[in-house]
């Protein structure tokens, strides 16, 4: 409980925010020099706190768009009892809770931004270790932030001993006796958890016994049925019980980055000056010269060789039937040492953003 | 202010990093966080009270495509703002090496600072001067990461600009290097506004369009300095320039671009769309936002076409067709492009001719 109403003689406390999750009470206070508001976090003295704050001003330096700005670090009390605390960004916004998103674009991106801040994280070798709906927010420009890195006290009354996290994120190497090493593939599984956590209040039984059970592709799939195979595939894959199995976050986010631009790209391929557009609603396209012909259809996901007969060649390539076209690629008509006919393909797609 | 001045017991100085005409720049280390910061001061005679006006200005907005606002103090009687420090150069310099943007790279920098004007409306700031050297960028040639700073900046420019518009009535008659910095992307109701009136968001809206009319076409829509006041009065806007479209491949976007800037540049406030218009519309569009590389054209093998070596010395192969702008590269020419799979060599595509 934070008692203290001044600290620092600049930040003035406001009230506390009573948000579940590993560190429970969460206080707001006034930067008075800012005029702004700021969220302190006291840090427990001892083994833990020189961890925590060298990982604070790690993730400070990273700079990512998905975590909370810190802002400064100050001493609460007076020695050589004071703690230290942490002044954060306070996220105006809102949280994401169990059970609220449908299978859709909606969950996708938000889940997409998400593994992006994981991925960010890992990259700088930090691992969050409590990835749960609790500890995520979007806030009002919606951009996913991730909280309480590292945070969750070894005090906390949902955990025990060695264990860290909470039980059902839990991935199941963590639930030995002894102390376990374990790596950045925890937080994988835990978002794995927290993907179903986002649809259903009721996820299989399997996962909530201690440790957890394996559950199968197809029970998995159930829940998520509406997303596209490769989605559901790699979310399972996170939840393998055998930890180098599971993905890189950023191979993650890079799928599902692909597939929030499901039927948005765009082919323009311009022929003789005039211009086609190959996009969701007009799939497919024939060209065809005296020399040879070319079959070209988008399945949503990428612009595919469907047929080729004759002299054609994509970017100076021979093509085959099921080849991808580059992004930017000029198809040529005819052989090499005749006149040949030169159509542009340039793909083109809108930028995901949070 | 020396370097390893320590400021505060806690931001080291490096270096002066740029001074703005209300403010020195320095790149200072904070031993609390250990990261680099930018540490802003104001040049003497500023009012100290403006300076801490426009840091809780600035210190509202927090978004990522916007320089965080990081602390406000005052240090043995001088007032200080610590802003997160951004490695790269602003948007000014950075078009010093450009002639013209092609359309896919300049929706994607529309939509970038789009994004962090919106956030900033949101928060009810209005910037009030923005312009290429209130934008930083991420050193090399992608032009991806791109945050606005100096917000709040126009609290501190408030009194030069009454001042300006009282003494006449006419900003355009100002001596001011600050006031004449900002003219070529001031919209007119801010240029000639009468002494008390303070333009909204929209007048963001023309600045930010008369900057995409500067990053596509590589000029400025009215012209610099007292010129763009007398062309902004005149409605004596630069044409599009012919070049834009004249490559059915960058044709139907650069239309769309055209368009919306269009939008932008209108002279009454209230036709032009909000940050959110502009960001919906932007977002929808869609552009090769593959990464950018440097190289140099290296030779050509036919009238059209030839061969880039990158930096990299990866060798591309190009046709003419795929540069945008009006002049052909000549052998040597720097240009910028992205590459794409081929056989023998990868393809470059769109290229943009650099100074």
């Amino acid at each position: 409980m934070m008692t203290t109403q001044m600290i620092a003689n600049r930040y003035e406390h406001v009230g506390s925010l009573n948000e579940r999750g590993g560190m429970g009470e969460v206080d707001i206070f006034t930067d008075l020099h800012l005029r702004r508001d700021v969220v302190i976090k006291r840090l427990q003295a001892g083994v833990e706190e020189k961890r925590l704050l060298d990982e604070q001003k790690s993730l400070a330096k990273l700079r990512s768009k998905h975590v909370v700005q810190l802002y400064d670090i100050v001493a609460i009390g007076d020695m050589p009892e004071a703690e230290a605390a942490l002044v954060l960004e306070y996220i105006d916004g809102k949280p994401i809770e169990v059970n609220s998103y449908h299978v859709g674009e909606e969950l996708l991106r938000c889940l997409w931004q998400i593994s992006c801040g994981l991925a960010e994280i890992h990259a700088a070798k930090i691992i969050h270790r409590d990835i749960k709906p609790q500890n995520l927010k979007v806030d009002s420009e919606g951009v996913v932030k991730i909280l309480d890195f590292g945070l969750a006290r070894g005090d906390d009354e949902a955990v025990t001993r060695s264990i860290i996290g909470t039980p059902v994120y839990m991935a199941p190497e963590l639930w030995g006796e002894q102390t376990i090493s374990f790596d950045a593939s925890i937080d994988a599984y835990a978002f794995a958890i927290t993907s179903l956590a986002l649809v259903t209040d009721n996820p299989p039984r399997e996962l909530c016994v201690s440790p957890p059970l394996t559950i199968s592709y197809e029970t998995f799939r159930g829940y998520l049925d509406k997303f596209h195979e490769e989605i559901v595939n790699i979310l399972f894959q996170c939840l393998s019980h055998n930890p180098s199995a599971r993905p890189s976050m950023r191979a993650v986010s890079d799928t599902l980055k692909k597939h929030l631009l499901f039927n948005k790209h765009k082919a323009t391929v311009v022929l003789d000056g005039s211009v086609h557009v190959l996009n969701e609603q007009n799939r497919k396209t024939r060209l065809s010269a005296n020399v040879g012909m070319l079959e070209i259809e988008y399945d949503g996901l990428n612009f595919k060789v469907k047929s080729a007969n004759g002299h054609v060649l994509i970017n100076n390539k021979q093509v085959t039937a099921g080849d991808i076209v580059p992004g930017c690629s000029v198809i040529a008509f005819g052989r090499p040492d005749k006149v040949r006919k030169f159509v542009t393909f340039d793909v083109s797609n809108p930028e995901v953003m949070p | 202010m020396t370097v390893h001045n320590i400021i505060a017991n806690r931001y080291e100085i490096k270096r002066p990093i740029g001074s703005g005409g209300m403010q020195d720049v320095y790149l200072a280390f904070d031993s609390v966080l250990e990261s680099l910061v930018a540490l802003k001061t104001p040049q003497a005679g500023q009012a100290d009270k403006r300076f801490n006006q426009s840091a809780i200005i600035a210190g509202r907005v927090n978004h990522h495509n916007v320089a965080k606002t990081f602390d406000y103090f005052e240090f043995e009687e001088k007032p200080y703002l610590i802003e997160e420090f951004v490695e790269g150069i602003n948007l000014e310099e950075k078009l010093k090496l450009f002639g013209a943007v092609d359309p896919h790279l300049s929706a994607r920098i529309f939509l970038h600072i789009a994004k962090g004007l919106a956030a900033s409306h949101h928060a009810g700031v209005v910037h009030r001067d923005l312009k290429p050297s209130n934008i930083i960028v991420e050193p090399g040639i992608n032009l991806h990461q791109l945050k606005i700073t100096d917000f709040g900046i126009a609290t501190l420019t408030a009194d030069v600009f009454d001042e300006a518009a009282s003494n006449g009535g006419d900003l355009t008659r100002s001596t001011s290097g600050t006031i004449k910095g900002a003219l070529p992307y001031m919209a007119p109701e801010m240029m000639f506004r009468a002494p008390g009136e303070h333009p909204g968001k929209s007048s963001d809206i023309w600045s930010l369009g008369a900057l995409m009319f500067r990053i596509m076409t590589g000029e400025l829509p009215f012209g610099v300095y007292l010129q763009a006041a007398v062309n902004v009065k005149t409605k004596d806007r630069k044409p599009w320039p012919f070049f834009m479209t004249q490559n059915p491949q960058f044709k139907s976007l650069a239309i769309r671009l055209q368009h919306i800037v269009d939008k932008c540049l209108d002279y009454d406030p209230k036709q032009r769309p909000s940050a959110d218009e502009l960001v919906a519309e932007i977002s929808d569009l869609c552009f090769i936002g593959v990464d950018r590389v440097e190289g140099k054209v290296e030779k050509y093998i036919t009238s059209r076409s030839g061969f880039i070596r990158g930096a990299d010395n990866e060798v591309s192969f190009f046709s003419v067709d795929s540069r945008y702008g009006s002049a052909k590269p000549d052998q040597n020419q720097r240009v910028c492009y992205s590459r794409f799979p081929g056989s023998p060599r990868t393809r470059a595509h769109p290229i943009i001719l650099l100074k």
